[in-house]
């Protein structure tokens, strides 16, 4: 297919001329689109009323529990497909991969429109949660090492800047969908299948904007008048690690840990954000002033993508973690002393918590970079894709240990203040097991390293498909 | 190889990055916006703890 060449690697190689500040944007038109996915529950009541229209009918109408599953099954979804394609994206490139991901996730919507149209829930499953979730995995990491190699002087601020873009995606899907379900909302309607039909059209076109745009860069290119460090970090390494080398090291199992730690941690605030300031500020903090503290969560969790990966790029990944860990476990373990029965500050328990989610953020953002410091350039888009499976296991792990700790809690009469002052505490700990893995990461041991020929694009040797004898 | 190093180069130009960026820039602005004002909420309807009193 002549037509579907121009998405070939060889197709999109950078012309002289072509300015690196052209593939960010690139990268956050696919990040916002499939960031939409953390704004999925805002379908979660109209998914309800499909019979109903204005209340759900029992029996006829589908329960949020079995509507609950598509975001699961999406976010599963997401860590498996990123596992299995990144080694593909490495050699297929990041166009082609972004295309792929606009095809999915687009098709995820439409497929689903069906399964409303048929009030099947096993075709939204399918559509939105398994299609859906292929594209979110494929877009999530197709541009990560194209940036990395766009931007070897800050690793950190590139990835960051496209990471970010995936928590402001749920700030533009969830105002869009509530827009358009209204504006589809008929006495016979709830509006969602219409809705679904707009949002994935849209998403493919600004998608595609990405694809058209993406480029890689040539052979041998480096930023103008940059030099790759003559004696760098020893935490940063110029060797390259093989996809399936890495994952046999101690090193990606460590990282996998510090990423699933930190993302356990921040789930435990994002998963009870509103209960919690409501319970622990009793009077004070009304609902719908709830509702503002979580959107206010969101800004930084967002803002905090950018900032921290772009601090890794002066202070070092470790250095950046070993703030999160140590910072983010006192902060988890003083939080509930905010609260109404002990210093009764709500502006204090808001900058806490604002902290702590830029934090939850950052971890996200520095991961790539520091991937990439640890394994090289040449295959962090598939050692990234393996590594997000410590996301889906926090993803299931965070609520899971959140929920049965306050179910325990509450069983054995504790008061509602006391079950987050332990539910907290406990993130503390977790914390605390991120900061003891963090310590443990060294460079990766010769051994592991890939047979080097030449030198490749952003000052990172290429290397050979021969890899080096293992021992 | 750099782009300094390749005379007679057609540079991208900066109307076409400045372009690209309005076009993230305006949806992602749009939706940090809504989220804003969704904030804004937590600010005014709530009482006097957020202004340092203690809430009786």
């Amino acid at each position: 297919m002549a037509l579907l060449s121009f998405l070939d690697r060889e197709h999109s190689v950078a012309p002289p001329g072509y300015s690196r500040w052209l593939v960010p944007p690139a990268a956050l038109a696919i990040h916002l689109a499939i960031g939409q996915v953390y704004a999925f529950s805002v379908f979660k009541i109209p998914l309800t009323q499909l019979v109903g229209i204005t209340k759900p009918v029992a029996g006829s109408d589908w329960t949020q529990p079995q509507v609950a599953w598509i975001f699961s099954l999406a976010i599963v979804m997401l860590g498996l497909s990123a596992a299995t394609f990144g080694k593909w994206l490495e050699t297929a490139g990041p166009r082609k991969a972004m295309f792929a991901a606009a095809v999915c996730f687009s098709a995820g919507f439409f497929v689903s429109t069906l399964g409303v149209h048929f009030h099947q829930l096993w075709i939204i499953y399918l559509g939105y949660g398994v299609i859906g979730g292929i594209g979110l995995g494929l877009g999530y990491i197709s541009p990560v090492s194209t940036l990395i190699k766009w931007f070897p002087d800050r690793p950190g601020l590139s990835t960051g800047l496209a990471i970010m873009g995936f928590g402001g995606g749920a700030m533009i899907g969830s105002p869009l969908a509530v827009k358009l379900m209204a504006h589809f909302h008929t006495p016979t309607h709830v509006g969602v299948g219409r809705t679904f039909v707009v949002m994935g059209a849209l998403y493919f076109i600004f998608m595609m904007f990405g694809v058209f745009t993406v480029r890689v860069p040539r052979e041998g290119w480096k930023p103008e008048g940059w030099t790759a460090p003559a004696k760098s970090s020893a935490m940063i390494t110029a060797h390259n690690v093989d996809v399936n080398t890495a994952f046999r090291t101690p090193q990606f199992w460590l990282l996998w840990v510090v990423l699933c730690m930190n993302v356990t941690a921040g789930i435990g605030i994002i998963e009870q954000a509103s209960p919690m300031i409501q319970d622990l500020f009793k009077g004070a903090v009304k609902p719908v002033a709830a509702a503002g503290f979580v959107g206010l969560l969101s800004l930084f969790n967002m803002g905090g993508r950018f900032f921290w990966a772009s601090v890794s790029d002066f202070i070092g990944r470790k250095a950046t973690y070993f703030i999160f860990f140590a910072l983010g476990a006192v902060l988890y373990y003083l939080l509930p002393q905010t609260g109404g029965d002990h210093l009764n500050n709500v502006r204090l328990f808001v900058t806490i918590t604002c902290v702590l989610l830029s934090m939850y953020g950052g971890g996200f953002a520095t991961i790539p970079a520091y991937l990439r410091d640890m394994f090289g350039t040449h295959n962090v888009s598939a050692i990234h894709g393996r590594l997000l499976t410590a996301w889906s296991t926090a993803g299931v792990l965070g609520p899971l240990l959140v929920n049965k700790i306050r179910e325990s809690q509450l069983a054995n009469g504790v008061d509602k203040a006391g079950v987050y002052q332990t539910v907290l505490q406990i993130m503390a700990g977790l914390l605390l097991v991120g900061f003891v893995a963090n310590l443990l990461v060294r460079p990766v041991s010769e051994k592991y390293w890939l047979a080097e020929k030449t030198s490749a694009p952003g000052g990172s040797p290429a290397p050979s498909l021969n890899k080096v004898p293992a021992q | 190889m750099t782009d300094q190093s390749t005379s007679n180069v057609k540079k991208s130009s900066p109307a076409l990055i400045l372009l690209a960026w309005i076009v993230v820039s305006i949806p992602a602005a749009w939706g940090v916006y809504n989220t804003a004002l969704n904030a804004m909420k937590l600010f005014t309807q709530t009482s006097t703890t957020l202004s340092g009193q203690p809430v009786k």
